[in-house]
């Protein structure tokens, strides 16, 4: 192996929404950064391939390439985001295999280049509140958090005023206020039902999606143009991603480096000094394997990734993974769970709109709350909600021909379709968890991973509500049809992944300290989704955000004072 | 198939975030790789699956589905061309052979009783013969509600086939796009309560993701 005698302050694994906020908090901070990233490399703009394009230049009219997608994307080409001008950011499952349990399928979406899923993201923002950190100690299920939303308040707003982030105050403790841009327009179907649902259920909050899209330009980055399928890559930087945000802020400066094709293979750890002295990669083209050195490593390769190369770097001292003395790492998997309910309104049809909002609005959790109802399961969930006027594509398959054919299908349907996405909180479970499964290789001879997830009772009875409760709302609403679904979505595919390095008080019980800092091996920090000791029900990206900002000033601190 | 199944299906092509091919955009070979925006049309993807006649009279069949009015149609659109390309390319061979065995017939059954061409027909002639395989066809599930393009209905008969190619080749090519839909793809601003009159037409591209 070749060993590079550059010596950094600090690497980073991965380039992703988490490792884009180390690289930018630590190069800032005046450290010599190494980003290692497995994928290619994907330039801003340049390579926003699919970016702008019209329909008639989408292959196949956008309809979907299935024989390519059986054989090379059969998990990623189920992701709501994936077609012919995105797929270019997607891993193809053919050349990342993972193992699932024979019983219990997981989907494990991922975007393995630069920026990681920065630019395929869904790009809602919400903070978790007093609550969300509360619950594990309140109700037994997990270990303790070891800081409160007190401690991640101030970091909230760092990274948001970086970020952007538009969006209503409401002020529920709930869920609390980011700091916001203004928030975008509502369709006037939003505002007849928001004005109902203000009238017949008060106990419910509508408010504007909080995302990740400039209403207002930002450092150089220009306020949202309204295009629309924002996952094909915004050249205005309009939304955050690594590549419009953190990567520049830290390119920057100065102190970054950056290498692509670099496949983290293992954490080499020393026992004398109980630290991780060098990073193990393989090149992916070259095939050869090199390691780099810093005093400080950053773990933000996403949350399953991280924990493989975790579990993959064994030594004496840690012979079922690097900093798994509490024998947790790995475990505690969570994704939330997603239902989606939709009806048929016949308000506002002589409204339309202009321009394609790239968010919707969301109801955030109203259930299992000091004063609100009480439910008979734990925790709770909130609804991302999503107006449609149907168009040709609803009705192309009407009988008859000609003049009248090609009109009925010229114009929008004469209904509105309003849709309700749940996202539903998921128990932390020792045995949902991740392992390496040793038979089997990648081609770069890694172990994969085997993933093992199914959601529990709790999910499932808060699933009968969302049920009841989606009914109630649309009904309030006014929906003239309902239709509701029983079925959960695969685990996985709300690609909110989070645990199986966690957080915690207690060394026996958890990877991590409040600082997400090892508990065994000072010098090694992971800060993306695989810290989470328990899911809340709002998407996380956020606090990944935020806890990576915190990491890196408590790491540099103590760097700075010899500690590290 | 039930109309859950196209109610869901909405939120795959409609909305955000929550709801929810490549020729030229080969994701592994970054070096050919060129942006979509400026790479070829739909229609203008080279195939060699028909002859002269046959294009003539497939042209006959689109333009029957989606004449030229005040507006242009489908041969305008270049419709044809885009089928012929589907039909090679995107349909599985099982698919193809449905397309293929149903074009030939009805070519076969207008020379027998008319000694014409397709396309040599009076329109009302051609007509009168797609409307008949319609009505033939009318128990195939491609007409449920639930049928929204998610799945590709595998077995569909020859004149669901391409009555599909035909209205998605149109609506998604440019002059369909532009002059019988309304494209704004730079709108620069979202007015959620902008007024939709009796005889607008949907924007061209409706996908937020
Ligand atoms: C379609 C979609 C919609 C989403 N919507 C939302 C949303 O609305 N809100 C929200 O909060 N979250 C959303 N998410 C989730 C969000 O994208 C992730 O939570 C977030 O990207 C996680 O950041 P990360 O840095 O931990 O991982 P990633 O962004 O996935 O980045 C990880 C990086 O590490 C690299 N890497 C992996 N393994 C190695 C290795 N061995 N060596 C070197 N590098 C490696 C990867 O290539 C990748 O670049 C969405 C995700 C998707 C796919
Ligand atoms: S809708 Fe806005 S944020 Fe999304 S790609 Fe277009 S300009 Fe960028």
């Amino acid at each position: 192996m070749q060993e590079n005698n550059k010596k950094y302050d600090a690497i980073v694994i991965g380039s992703g929404i988490s490792g884009g906020w180390a690289a930018k908090e630590l190069c800032e901070k005046g450290l010599k950064v190494l980003v290692l990233e497995r994928g290619r490399d994907i330039q801003h703009g340049v390579d926003y391939l699919g970016e702008h394009a019209p329909p008639w230049k989408i292959p196949f009219a956008n309809k979907a390439d299935r024989k390519r997608n059986v054989d090379d994307y059969p998990i990623q080409s189920q992701c709501y985001a994936f077609d012919a001008a995105t797929k270019a950011f997607f891993t193809k499952d053919s050349e990342a295999p993972y193992q699932q349990d024979e019983n219990k399928p997981y989907h494990w979406i991922r975007a393995n280049g630069v920026g990681g899923r920065s630019l395929i993201w869904g790009r809602q923002t919400y903070r978790w509140s007093e609550f969300d950190f509360k619950a594990n100690v309140e109700d037994g299920h997990g270990c303790e958090w070891p800081i409160g939303y007190d401690d991640l308040k101030d970091w909230y707003s760092y990274v948001e005023k970086f970020v952007g982030i538009s969006g209503a105050k409401e002020g529920l403790p709930e869920l609390p206020d980011s700091e916001f841009l203004p928030a975008m327009d509502m369709y006037t179907l939003e505002k007849t039902i928001k004005g109902r649902l203000d009238k017949y259920m008060p106990e419910v909050t509508m408010t504007m999606g909080r995302t990740a899209i400039l209403t207002e330009n930002l450092n150089g980055r220009a306020a949202c143009h309204y295009c629309g399928p924002c996952p094909r890559g915004c050249s205005t930087g309009s939304y955050f991603s690594s590549q419009s945000s953190t990567l520049p802020a830290a390119r920057a400066t100065g102190n970054l480096e950056l290498r692509s094709n670099s496949v983290v293979e293992k954490l080499i750890y020393d026992s004398n000094s109980n630290r991780v002295t060098a990073v193990q990669i393989i090149d992916a083209n070259s095939k050869e394997r090199l390691s780099f050195s810093a005093d400080l490593i950053f773990l933000c390769a996403s949350t399953l990734a991280s924990t493989q190369i975790l579990l993959n770097s064994k030594s004496q001292q840690f012979p079922n993974g690097l900093a798994n003395s509490s024998g947790t790492l790995g475990r505690y998997l969570m994704d939330h769970f997603k239902m989606q309910h939709v009806a048929v309104f016949a308000d506002n049809l002589d409204h339309y709109y202009k321009g394609f909002r790239p968010t919707g609005t969301y109801i955030p959790r109203f259930k299992n709350l000091p004063g609100k109802e009480q439910t008979d399961y734990l925790r709770g969930f909130g609804l991302q909600a999503d107006p449609v006027r149907p168009d040709w594509r609803f009705h192309f398959n009407q009988k008859g021909f000609g003049k009248s054919l090609k009109d009925n299908l010229r114009k929008p349907a004469p209904y509105w379709v309003w849709v309700l996405g749940a996202f539903g909180e998921c128990l932390p479970n020792a045995n949902n968890r991740v392992e390496l499964d040793e038979s089997k290789h990648d081609e770069f001879g890694i172990p994969q991973i085997k993933v093992s997830m199914s959601f529990g009772a709790n999910e499932h009875r808060m699933s009968k509500d969302i049920i009841k409760s989606s009914e109630k709302i649309f009904k309030a609403a006014g929906a003239v049809y309902i239709e509701t679904t029983d079925t959960l979505s695969v685990p996985g595919s709300a690609i909110h992944e989070m645990g199986t390095a966690r957080m915690g008080k207690d060394p026996k019980t958890s990877v991590l300290n409040a600082w997400n800092q090892s508990h065994d091996v000072p010098n090694l920090f992971v800060t993306d989704g695989a810290c989470m000791a328990s899911s809340s029900c709002v998407n996380p990206s956020l606090t990944y955000m935020a806890f990576t900002a915190r990491a890196c000033d408590y790491a540099v601190s103590q760097w700075q004072q010899g500690k590290i | 198939m039930d109309r859950r199944f196209f109610l869901q299906a909405l939120t795959m092509l409609g909305g955000s975030y929550a709801t929810a091919a490549i020729a030229g955009l080969a994701g592994s070979s970054q070096a050919a790789a060129k942006p979509l925006a400026i790479g070829p049309s739909i229609d203008e993807l080279p195939s060699d699956l028909f002859s002269e006649q046959e294009r003539k009279d497939l042209s006959a069949m689109a333009e029957v589905i989606i004449p030229r009015t005040e507006s242009p149609g489908a041969i305008d659109a270049g419709v044809p061309k885009f089928i012929e390309y589907m039909v090679q390319n995107w349909l599985s061979e099982a698919e193809q052979q449905i397309f293929l065995e149903g074009f030939r017939a009805i070519q076969k059954y207008c020379l027998a009783d008319f000694s014409k061409s397709f396309s040599a027909l009076h329109p009302n002639q051609q007509l009168d013969i797609l409307e008949d395989l319609e009505d033939k066809a009318s128990d195939s599930p491609w007409y449920d509600f639930a049928n929204v393009q998610r799945q590709y209905i595998e077995d569909a008969p020859f004149i669901c086939q391409l009555k599909e190619l035909t209205i998605f080749g149109f609506y998604s090519s440019e002059v369909g796009a532009k002059q019988v839909l309304r494209h704004d793809p730079m709108p620069m601003q979202f007015d959620g309560e902008y007024a939709l009159g009796e005889e607008d037409s949907s924007w061209s591209m409706i996908r937020t993701m």
